[in-house]
């Protein structure tokens, strides 16, 4: 029940909430405590015993698009999925440091991981709707958290359709194949499966990567109009959807076969200010 | 052009080899073909002169030489249902710890999957002295349908275990990534989308696997026995179909007749089964679409 109308309330508030950017201005960042929704201090990620990346530390605004931005190989999809504990289900992997999620922290033995996972979404690279049908695939998210109202669920089904724009392309055949929709459709139907749990965070993993430029710009549209009601974490070695897109952003970069974090800041730091030299070459395309 | 030439030769010989593969494979199946239709049309022909509904509800007389089998279909399904209620839900644990909770231990996995592989292609009558003197003689279960369907259901096991795990793990490792992050529990994970988008394999699976319980003599004669009479509990002994029909062809003179029409009896209960699992387990995947 909560689920679904805490949904709407954040489905319904218009476009980006302009309070956002304000109100970071007024209130210092120490204190605006909720400000701050995932905080990372002095990680390291390791797959058995060998590090590929270490010292990372940065903080996730609220609502906001914070971008994880580098070349492939630095660690960024390792340092995404300690965020919803994903690296539980790979082997061999262990995290040092911590990760606080609204203050606590998710790597704590008996962190309710499940209940983590609907507050914090994850789309993929690879679009992976379920091979049911569209509607199913909304569904049984929904009942898993224990939506058993059927009417709610159609409720939820058409509201997230509606929010990624799919709902007039897919309305007349709900009961279709998921993986008979085109990449771009199939992307968008992870976000709508991800957004129906009404999460505050999602975490996007080079969501646009596998699919034509054109399903890529729809994408990135609809990861715009999404900042200021969800808080997202996107990965891309992609400077150009970086500029376009972020608000925050931060830089990995290969040292010694390690990943680190070159510099981390708003938007205006890193892509106009910055003083790092590594920052400014890889700006200005002078390497990666 | 003498610079073209051998081009020439060589794309000819590539249409050439290429309408042989075309030529050859067409051939066999054919061939495959026309062997099944013969099998199964002599068995028709020579069985379906016998087939009445007496046959079918009444009782072997003179060692089966006349009279029906009613005992005998009885017996066969009695053994085979034992089996299977040991093999599925047994075979279906063990296949879904063997893919989804061996990550860790791939080492072990990999020694039980080498195990399972040799028992699956050991003869079925060491299984049968393997039953024989477990089940019958250790346990005192005498030479009944429960023996012989325990018997079987070792013997059954491994190899439904590998199927099954074989297309478990054939589902995508996406969709088990796509599922947890959306908080699935690991029971959702498995019965929500694994189970479902793994149900056809599963479904051969079990299919040859009946197929190879209902076949099965070796290992049952040293089980089950071979008496003829109406089972009145699974502890009787009762023989099948498959070892009634050796015996008719093998000890009965004048039992062929009967034998041909008991064949053609098991074939139509295997395709009964066949179709009735494909049913149940089409119900089950209907809503799945890969
Ligand atoms: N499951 C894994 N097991 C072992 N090594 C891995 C695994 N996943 C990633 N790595 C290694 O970790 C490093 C960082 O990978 P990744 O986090 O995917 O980087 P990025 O997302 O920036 O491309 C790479 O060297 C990669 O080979
Ligand atoms: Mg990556």
């Amino acid at each position: 029940m909560s689920l679904s109308l805490e949904h709407l309330q954040r489905l319904q508030t218009s476009p980006p909430a302009p309070l956002a950017p304000v109100m970071d201005t007024i209130i210092p960042k120490s204190t605006a405590h909720h400000d701050q929704s995932i905080a990372v201090n002095d990680v390291a990620v390791a797959y058995g015993g060998r590090t590929v990346i270490e010292n990372i530390n940065l903080s996730i605004r609220t609502r906001h698009i914070t971008v994880l931005l580098g070349p492939s190989g630095c660690g960024k999809s390792s340092l995404l999925n300690c965020f919803n504990r994903m690296t539980d289900l790979i082997a061999h992997c262990s995290i040092r440091g911590s990760v606080l999620y609204r203050g606590e922290d998710i790597f704590q033995p008996d962190y309710d991981v499940r209940g983590l996972r609907k507050k914090i979404g994850m789309i993929f690279q690879r679009p992976n709707p379920f091979p049911f049908s569209i509607r199913r695939n909304i569904d049984l998210p929904l009942k898993e958290h224990g939506i058993a109202n059927r009417d709610e669920r159609r409720h939820i089904l058409e509201t997230v359709l509606q929010s990624v724009g799919l709902w007039p392309e897919v309305r007349d055949r709900l009961e279709s194949p998921a993986l008979q929709l085109s990449g771009g459709q199939q992307q968008r139907l992870c976000i709508a499966r991800a957004l129906a749990l009404a999460p505050e965070v999602l975490l996007m993993d080079e969501p646009c990567s596998a699919l034509d430029p054109m399903a890529s710009s729809i994408i990135e549209e609809l990861i715009i109009r999404l900042r200021g009601k969800y808080t997202i974490v996107l990965v891309t070695h992609n400077l150009f959807q970086a500029q376009r897109i972020a608000d925050d952003v931060g830089l990995f970069w290969l040292r010694e076969g390690r990943g680190s974090l070159v510099e981390f800041g708003d938007k205006e730091q890193i892509f106009s200010h910055s003083t790092h030299e590594l920052t400014r070459s890889y700006i200005n395309g002078i390497c990666g | 052009m003498p610079r073209q030439y051998p081009h020439e030769v060589i794309k000819h010989m590539h249409t050439f080899r290429d309408r042989l593969i075309a030529w050859i494979s067409a051939a066999s199946v054919l061939l495959i073909t026309l062997l099944f239709l013969w099998l199964v049309l002599d068995i028709f022909f020579k069985g379906f002169a016998g087939l009445h509904w007496s046959f079918l509800t009444s009782a072997p007389l003179n060692a089966g030489r006349a009279g029906g089998i009613a005992p005998v279909i009885v017996s066969t399904l009695l053994i085979l249902g034992v089996c299977m209620l040991v093999c599925v839900p047994a075979g279906l644990a063990t296949a879904i710890h063997l893919s989804e909770y061996t990550v860790r231990n791939p080492a072990a996995a990999r020694l039980i999957r080498r195990s399972l592989d040799t028992l699956a292609g050991v003869p079925s009558i060491v299984f049968g002295l393997f039953g024989a003197s477990v089940f019958c003689d250790l346990l005192g279960l005498g030479y009944s349908i429960l023996s012989g369907g325990l018997t079987l259901a070792c013997m059954v096991l491994p190899f439904m275990i590998r199927a099954g795990e074989e297309s478990l793990r054939s589902v995508p490792q996406e969709y088990r990534l796509g599922a947890s992050a959306l908080g699935f529990s690991q029971y959702s994970v498995l019965t929500g989308i694994l189970i479902p988008v793994a149900m056809p394999g599963l479904s051969i699976g079990l299919i040859l696997g009946i197929g190879r319980a209902l076949a099965e003599t070796a290992a049952l004669i040293f089980t089950s026995g071979y008496v003829l009479r109406m089972p009145e509990s699974l502890l009787d002994s009762g023989r099948t179909l498959s070892v009634h029909i050796y015996d008719l062809a093998m000890n009965v003179s004048g039992g062929e007749a009967n034998g041909y029409t008991s064949a053609l009896v098991l074939i139509a209960i295997l395709v009964m089964i066949n179709t009735g699992a494909r049913i149940l387990t089409q119900r089950i995947v209907h809503e799945v679409h890969i």
